[in-house]
C-alpha cells in the first residue's frame, strides 16, 4: 500500500472508512514510520480539540432567556390591581354593613361627602400656608445671604476678627428672631 | 428524558416550561458554538439569547422530520453569518476558502511533516487550540467546532449547511490542517 493521504488519515481516525480499508491503513501505519507519526499527531490534535472545556453558562441563564421571551407584567401594573382590589372590597364590607345596618344609605353618603369636603378644605388651606412659608423662607434667605456677604466683606476691611464673630452670631441671632415672627405671624392670621 | 419533538410540540400548545427544558438542553452547546465563533464571552451570550428568542419565534417553521438540534444550529450559524456580515468579514463563504493555504484534499503526508503535538501536553494543545481558532476563517471554523466541540456527525452538519457530506468532510479536513499550520507557527 502507497503512503497515505491526509485525507485517508481523518477517514481512518474517525472511522470514517469500512472496515478493509482501516485494516489495510492499520497495516501500513505498522510499518511506515511517517505515515504513523502523522497519524498519531492528528489524533492527538482531535482528541484536545474534542475535550476543550465547556464554556462556563451563567447561573441565572435560563432564566434570563425565559424573561426575555414570556416578559413578566410591570410590578406596577401589580400594584394598582393591588390598590384596586383592596379598595373594592373596603367599598363592599362598608355597603354590606350598611345595608345590615339601620342607617340610612343616603344619610350616610350625604355624611360622606361633608366629610370629604370638609377634608380637601383643610388640605388646601394647608397647601397654600405652605408654599406661603417655603416662597417667604427663600426671599427671606437670599436677602439675609446678600446681606451677610456685603456686611462680611466691609467687616472684614475694617474691623478687628473679634468684633466679626460677634457680629455674625448676632445677625445669626436676629434671621432666626426674625423667621420665628414671620412663622408665628403667619400661623396666626392670614395676613402678613 | 424529552424527546425534542415533543418539548417543540408541547411549546406551540403554550407551555412555557417546555420551551425552558429546551433552553436548558441546548445553552450550552450552543454557547460553545457561538464563543468560539465570536470570541468573546458577553458576546457570545448575547447571540445566545438571541438565537433562543428566534428561534422561539419562528418555532412553527420547524418541521419534526429534520432533527431539532441541526435546525437550532442552522439558526445560530444565520446568526454568526449576519454578525460577520455587519463586521464587513466576508468570511463564511464556503467556496472562498477552497484552495486558501494550498490544502488539497488529497495531498500526500509530506516527507517531513512537523509535528505539533508531540512536544506539548494535552492541557497545553488545548490552550494552543482556543488562541489558534480566531486564525481559521470563520466558514471552516464553524465547521471544524460543529465536528469536534459538538461532536456533530458529518450527516448532521450537512444537513445545518445543506450541502453535501462529501463536501463537508473535506472542509473540515482542510480546517485541522489550517489549523495545525498555525500550531506549527506559533511552536
Amino acid at each position: 500500500m502507497n503512503c497515505l493521504t491526509i485525507d485517508q488519515v481523518y477517514l481512518y481516525l474517525e472511522n470514517e472508512l469500512t472496515p478493509e480499508e482501516s485494516s489495510g491503513i492499520a497495516g501500513h501505519i505498522a510499518s511506515c514510520e511517517k505515515c504513523r507519526r502523522a497519524v498519531e499527531d492528528r489524533r492527538v490534535l482531535i482528541e484536545a480539540a474534542e475535550s476543550l472545556p465547556p464554556l462556563s453558562v451563567p447561573p441565572e441563564f435560563t432564566q434570563q432567556i425565559m424573561a426575555r421571551i414570556f416578559p413578566q407584567k410591570s410590578h406596577i401594573r401589580i400594584w394598582i390591581a393591588a390598590l384596586a382590589t383592596g379598595f373594592s372590597l373596603i367599598v363592599a364590607i362598608f355597603l354590606a354593613a350598611f345595608l345590615q345596618s339601620d342607617f340610612s344609605l343616603s344619610g350616610a353618603f350625604i355624611q360622606l361627602n361633608r366629610s370629604l369636603w370638609s377634608f380637601v378644605s383643610h388640605l388646601s388651606v394647608f397647601f397654600i400656608k405652605l408654599i406661603k412659608i417655603i416662597s417667604l423662607t427663600f426671599n427671606l434667605l437670599v436677602q439675609l445671604s446678600s446681606y451677610i456677604y456685603k456686611a462680611l466683606t466691609s467687616m472684614t476691611s475694617v474691623i478687628g476678627i473679634e468684633v466679626q464673630i460677634a457680629l455674625v452670631i448676632l445677625t445669626i441671632l436676629l434671621s432666626v428672631t426674625v423667621v420665628y415672627g414671620v412663622r408665628r405671624k403667619i400661623w396666626s392670621g392670614e395676613n402678613i | 428524558m424529552y424527546e425534542d419533538k415533543d418539548l417543540v410540540r408541547r411549546t406551540l400548545e403554550g407551555d412555557k416550561e417546555a420551551f425552558e427544558m429546551i433552553i436548558q438542553k441546548y445553552q450550552q452547546p450552543l454557547l460553545n458554538y457561538i464563543g468560539r465563533m465570536v470570541g468573546e464571552r458577553e458576546l457570545a451570550l448575547d447571540f445566545t439569547q438571541e438565537v433562543f428568542i428566534k428561534s422561539y419565534a419562528s418555532l412553527h417553521t420547524y418541521q419534526p422530520e429534520h432533527k431539532f438540534s441541526t435546525w437550532l444550529f442552522k439558526i445560530a450559524s444565520n446568526y454568526t453569518i449576519d454578525y460577520w456580515r455587519k463586521k464587513k468579514i466576508d468570511a463564511f463563504s464556503i467556496d472562498q476558502v477552497q484552495n486558501q493555504d494550498n490544502y488539497r484534499p488529497s495531498m500526500q503526508i509530506p516527507s517531513k511533516d512537523p509535528s505539533v503535538t508531540e512536544r506539548y501536553e494535552l492541557a497545553e494543545i488545548r490552550e494552543k487550540i482556543e488562541r489558534t481558532l480566531g486564525k481559521i476563517p470563520p466558514s471552516l471554523r464553524e465547521l471544524f467546532i460543529w465536528r469536534h466541540v459538538n461532536e456533530f456527525s458529518y450527516d448532521e452538519i450537512a444537513e445545518i449547511k445543506n450541502l453535501p457530506v462529501g463536501t463537508i468532510k473535506n472542509k473540515v479536513f482542510q480546517a485541522k490542517e489550517l489549523l495545525r499550520k498555525h500550531l506549527e507557527a506559533e511552536a
